[in-house]
């Protein structure tokens, strides 16, 4: 017996085993209540509401500024409204990580079948 | 096989889980152990890494193994770790010696088990971890560079070292 296969097999015999017999259920029951807690966030990417919310305001400030300085300007119908078209991009950006979000957490399959089998 | 189990796992299939668990667990658990020298501590980071795991597991493309994933992960798991003990509490991991290799009664008489385990007791953190993926997890050597991040040289070296200096202190033949 060469010394790789002396190392080896005693190693073998005597690695540490987990003292823990319920490590496995632990682990999963940890991992179910991690993803069953992120499905119930309202937005997985907090940042890009935040970015959302923000596109909206500021759109709305700038249609508000734009057609404050068009009565005082009287330049109506002279120029495009670019406030709305960025409301409008605001909006559709939001429409598009909501649903977005709807379809992250939409619940995973896991069968009832499953869910008896891991209790 | 494990592919199937992997697939199943990203469903989150609790059997599937349960299996991937119980396949890898205590090789797991032994790297983290050669590393950490501490029972809880190395149960506790064996599972945070199969919790990182299965929460990432959707994105796994099988191109290294799910063991060498894994294990790169309690590996790393391990090693920030130790840092941070170290760091926190100034903590001597030499402290924890004694519960390493832990082994039965009927081994523990054994003295040549005892001489083996004394010699790997006083190998580093590094080095043990080498060994325990090397002999235990039977990992290539080229697996346990892509597990550690070192050169497929310097563990070839650092191997040839290990054996070298425990077939010195066993009074064991060793050729390379």
């Amino acid at each position: 017996m060469n010394l790789d296969e002396i190392i080896k097999n005693r190693l073998r015999q005597t690695m540490g085993r987990m003292e823990d017999s319920e490590f496995s259920e632990k682990v999963i029951k940890i991992h179910s209540d991690r993803i069953r807690n992120s499905n119930l966030k309202p937005f997985h990417n907090f940042g890009e509401l935040i970015v959302g919310l923000i596109s909206v305001l500021l759109s709305l400030g700038f249609i508000l500024s734009n057609s404050i300085s068009k009565i005082e300007i009287a330049i109506q119908n002279e120029r495009p409204n670019g406030g709305i078209i960025a409301l409008l991009i605001s909006l559709l950006f939001l429409a598009y990580k909501s649903f977005d979000e709807f379809l992250v957490n939409q619940p995973k399959k896991i069968s009832r079948e499953q869910t008896v089998r891991s209790n | 096989m494990e592919s199937n189990l992997i697939k199943r796992a990203v469903e989150n299939d609790p059997e599937a889980l349960t299996k991937l668990i119980d396949a890898y667990k205590d090789i797991a658990y032994n790297i983290a152990l050669s590393i950490v020298h501490n029972k809880l501590d190395a149960q506790d980071i064996t599972q945070e890494s199969f919790l990182k795991v299965f929460i990432n597991i959707s994105r796994f493309r099988n191109e290294s193994g799910f063991s060498t994933w894994l294990y790169r992960i309690v590996y790393n798991e391990s090693l920030q770790h130790l840092k941070k003990m170290k760091k926190l509490n100034g903590l001597d991991v030499n402290l924890f010696k004694n519960e390493y290799y832990a082994c039965d009664g009927k081994n523990a008489l054994d003295e040549k088990y005892l001489q083996l385990y004394d010699q790997i007791d006083k190998l580093n953190e590094l080095d043990r971890s080498l060994i325990t993926l090397f002999y235990l997890a039977e990992k290539s050597m080229k697996e346990i560079s892509s597990i550690t991040g070192m050169s497929l040289a310097n563990i070839k070296v650092h191997l040839h070292r290990i054996r070298k200096r425990i077939a010195q202190n066993l009074n064991f033949t060793y050729e390379s």
